[in-house]
């Protein structure tokens, strides 16, 4: 129920920004913009009410037809850190090598991979990257800092 | 070509991630648009968690473009704000799009009705 609340609140506070950075524009530009925006807003602000008002049901629903909310936000929790950790390698040390050893660290943390079934599927998608990328298709993927690679102004 | 149905999701998760990623990063060879995927992955997740229909935000995003310069392009033409309720096929989509909106409503108006009879 609170995340629900919480979600819905986070997408009212986007369309209070879309609005709102709206009115910077100039009149004529911002006509579309604000009619499109107030829409969005009228009709989030809707569903907040609703996930307000009809809280108990939907927190029974919840309760009774998905996995308790800990455990899948732990699920979700691990992913986060997965995806936040291929991130961090992809900057720092390159694509290719964080694909490998992404793929590689993934599959060794699951209970029941053997090492050599892990270092060849790392091997292998990390092979056809490169196979498909640099050598097919003369792409240039991201060195990493530490390897020359400079990060992009935001 | 079946049996890659057959494997084990474990095996799939890094690759497909990582596969998608890497697109994500393709497209302008921008670092910052690898985060920008992930973001948008937990937003994603958070939409179908809680009940919004991703069908029709992909449907928006991939179309929004291209009728936005149509409706900017019909303004310019025209110069006459209200086009769009003046020629039959607009106004009839515009129609299309209220009754859209109202069915729902009216149903579970009459749904209401017949069970308080």
């Amino acid at each position: 129920m609170m995340g629900r609340l919480t979600f819905n609140l986070l997408l009212l506070v986007g369309a209070v920004y879309f609005v709102w950075s709206a009115t910077d524009f100039d009149r004529q530009a911002r006509q579309i913009p604000l009619l499109i925006g107030v829409m969005v807003l009228v009709l989030q602000a809707w569903v907040t009410f609703k996930a307000v008002t009809a809280g108990d049901a939907l927190a029974a629903e919840e309760t009774s037809e998905e996995p308790p909310p800990l455990d899948e936000a732990r699920k979700v929790a691990a992913v986060c850190g997965w995806m936040g950790l291929y991130f961090v390698l992809f900057a720092l040390i390159g694509t290719l090598p964080a694909t490998f050893l992404f793929i590689l660290a993934f599959l060794l943390m699951q209970p029941d991979v053997r090492w050599w079934i892990a270092l060849a599927v790392s091997i292998a998608t990390s092979g056809a990257i490169w196979l498909l990328f640099v050598r097919l298709m003369r792409f240039e993927l991201y060195p990493g800092v530490l390897f020359g690679g400079t990060l992009p102004p935001l | 070509m079946a049996k890659l149905t057959t494997i084990d999701v474990k095996y799939l998760v890094p690759v497909v991630l990582a596969l998608s990623l890497l697109g994500a990063y393709a497209d302008r060879e921008n670092l910052w648009d690898v985060a920008l995927a992930i973001a948008c992955g937990i937003f994603a997740y958070g939409l179908t968690r809680f009940g919004f229909p991703i069908v029709t935000l992909v449907i928006g995003f991939v179309m929004g473009r291209l009728v936005e310069r149509a409706f900017a392009q019909s303004l310019q033409m025209s110069l006459d704000p209200f086009i769009f309720f003046k020629r039959p096929i607009s106004l009839l989509l515009f129609a299309l799009l209220v009754l859209v909106f109202v069915m729902p409503l009216v149903r579970r108006f009459l749904a209401t009705r017949r069970r308080a009879a």
